[in-house]
């Protein structure tokens, strides 16, 4: 498949995710179908940007193993880029999850443990981005950054757990509820597919791009 | 030469060079001795919160503190050149980074106990409490020291250490700034403790053996 045609095929399917979240997205209905306002209807954009982040993160994560063990420069590419592009991915959930606790709590921030880990989160990626930009030596910000990556990736389970234990107050979960109705099943599944898609795309790119630079 | 003697030989290099010349123990007391004068100042302590603001207090100086100690500690040992001498060596680098990380751990440990005098007398707190928050505060502090200068050999390395290693520093500390706060608060206060400080393990268990790991690919080359 020709490098267009693959472009082109992302961009129609992120279109038609796009397309659903804007014109069909339907009102999202709790575990015992009550509605749950317009508010929630952000979790089509919402929810797959946090799995596709974490999906990414992992990757980058197994991406700096597999450097460690092998010293591949290849590896270190799929580091940098899923790192890269799941940071974006994070930085798009930490800014529509305030959108959505300020129509739900109230209050764009509140110091509950999935607001609070992620957060934590994504201020270790940053300092993994200001990492790799830092040291000019290719071998060595390889080393540094696999290393960084493997720590931020290990620490988050962790800060989940402990602003859990004296955290205050619980964030929405994903329930099996949410997709008893097949046309909020269809619409939230477009987008998951949408984001991961594009996702795949762009660390695909920015491996390329990282190759190129190299 | 095997491990435990490349630790305990690097380990008594550490501790005679910090004898000789108390760099660590002096900032790590001197800084975290201001962040305490200073939160005293900004947050006044009202009375019956004395020992909730004084943990707060104390481990945001501690933490504060040892970055500033262990960043110093590790930059010196890189600008001087011995890193390269002692990379020079077929000692094992695991054994080297546990032995300065073994040695920073007595040294802002020594500062931490320092520190509680003037937390004492500024939140008017029971010096006989102190004694219950030992176990919390040693595992804080051994997890800071661990992961810490992990860190500082990761910013170390890089140009723009001083934003690079506070980020860092502060991000991946959240978990042990919380349970080492629960934990001093609750020992105040004479509460149950148990729970922060299986945290406080679970966390140094965790980061601290990933940093023995990973170190050797920091130290690798300098």
């Amino acid at each position: 498949m020709t490098s267009r045609w693959r472009d082109t095929g992302v961009a129609a399917v992120m279109l038609a995710g796009v397309f659903l979240f804007l014109e069909y997205a339907p009102p999202m209905a709790g575990p015992d179908g009550e509605y749950l306002g317009e508010a929630f209807r952000i979790f089509y954009f919402h929810v797959p940007a946090a799995w596709v982040s974490f999906l990414m993160l992992f990757a980058s994560f197994v991406a700096s193993i597999g450097y460690l063990a092998t010293r591949s420069a290849r590896w270190d590419r799929w580091a940098a880029a899923t790192a890269e592009v799941g940071w974006v991915y994070a930085t798009i959930v930490i800014t529509t999850g305030p959108i959505w606790a300020r129509a739900a709590w109230g209050t764009y921030w509140t110091w509950e443990p999935r607001l609070t880990s992620f957060l934590v989160l994504w201020l270790m990626y940053l300092g993994y981005i200001l990492l790799r930009s830092s040291i000019d030596d290719p071998e060595r910000r390889a080393r540094f950054a696999a290393v960084l990556s493997i720590i931020a990736f290990l620490d988050v389970p962790i800060v989940f757990f402990s602003v859990k234990i004296w955290g205050a107050i619980g964030h929405p979960v994903p329930n099996i509820g949410f997709f008893r109705d097949p046309v909020i099943r269809t619409t939230f599944l477009a987008n998951v597919f949408a984001f991961l898609l594009a996702a795949v795309h762009l660390a695909a790119k920015r491996a390329r791009l990282e190759c190129h630079e190299d | 030469m095997n491990t435990p003697a490349v630790f305990r030989a690097f380990l008594a290099k550490d501790v005679l060079r910090e004898l000789r010349t108390k760099e660590t123990f002096i900032s790590v007391a001197a800084f975290g001795f201001l962040v305490i004068l200073v939160l005293a100042f900004a947050l006044p302590v009202t009375p019956g919160e004395g020992e909730i603001r004084a943990a707060g207090a104390f481990w945001v100086a501690v933490l504060f503190a040892s970055q500033v100690g262990i960043a110093r500690a590790v930059d010196v040992e890189r600008a001087s050149g011995r890193m390269e001498t002692i990379l020079s060596t077929p000692a094992d680098a695991s054994a080297i980074f546990l032995a300065k990380s073994a040695s920073l751990s007595l040294f802002v440990s020594l500062s931490a106990l320092i520190l509680s005098f003037p937390l004492t007398v500024f939140y008017q707190l029971d010096p006989a409490s102190f004694i219950a928050t030992l176990p919390g505060t040693i595992l804080g502090i051994i997890g800071i020291c661990l992961a810490g200068t992990l860190l500082s050999l990761l910013a170390s390395g890089t140009r723009m250490r001083e934003v690079l290693a506070p980020i860092l520093f502060l991000t991946i500390f959240v978990p042990l700034l919380l349970a080492s706060v629960a934990a001093m608060r609750e020992a105040l206060l004479d509460q149950p403790y148990g729970l922060a400080v299986q945290v406080l393990a679970g966390f140094d268990l965790i980061i601290g053996g990933a940093s023995i790991l990973l170190a050797p690919y920091l130290i690798e080359e300098g």
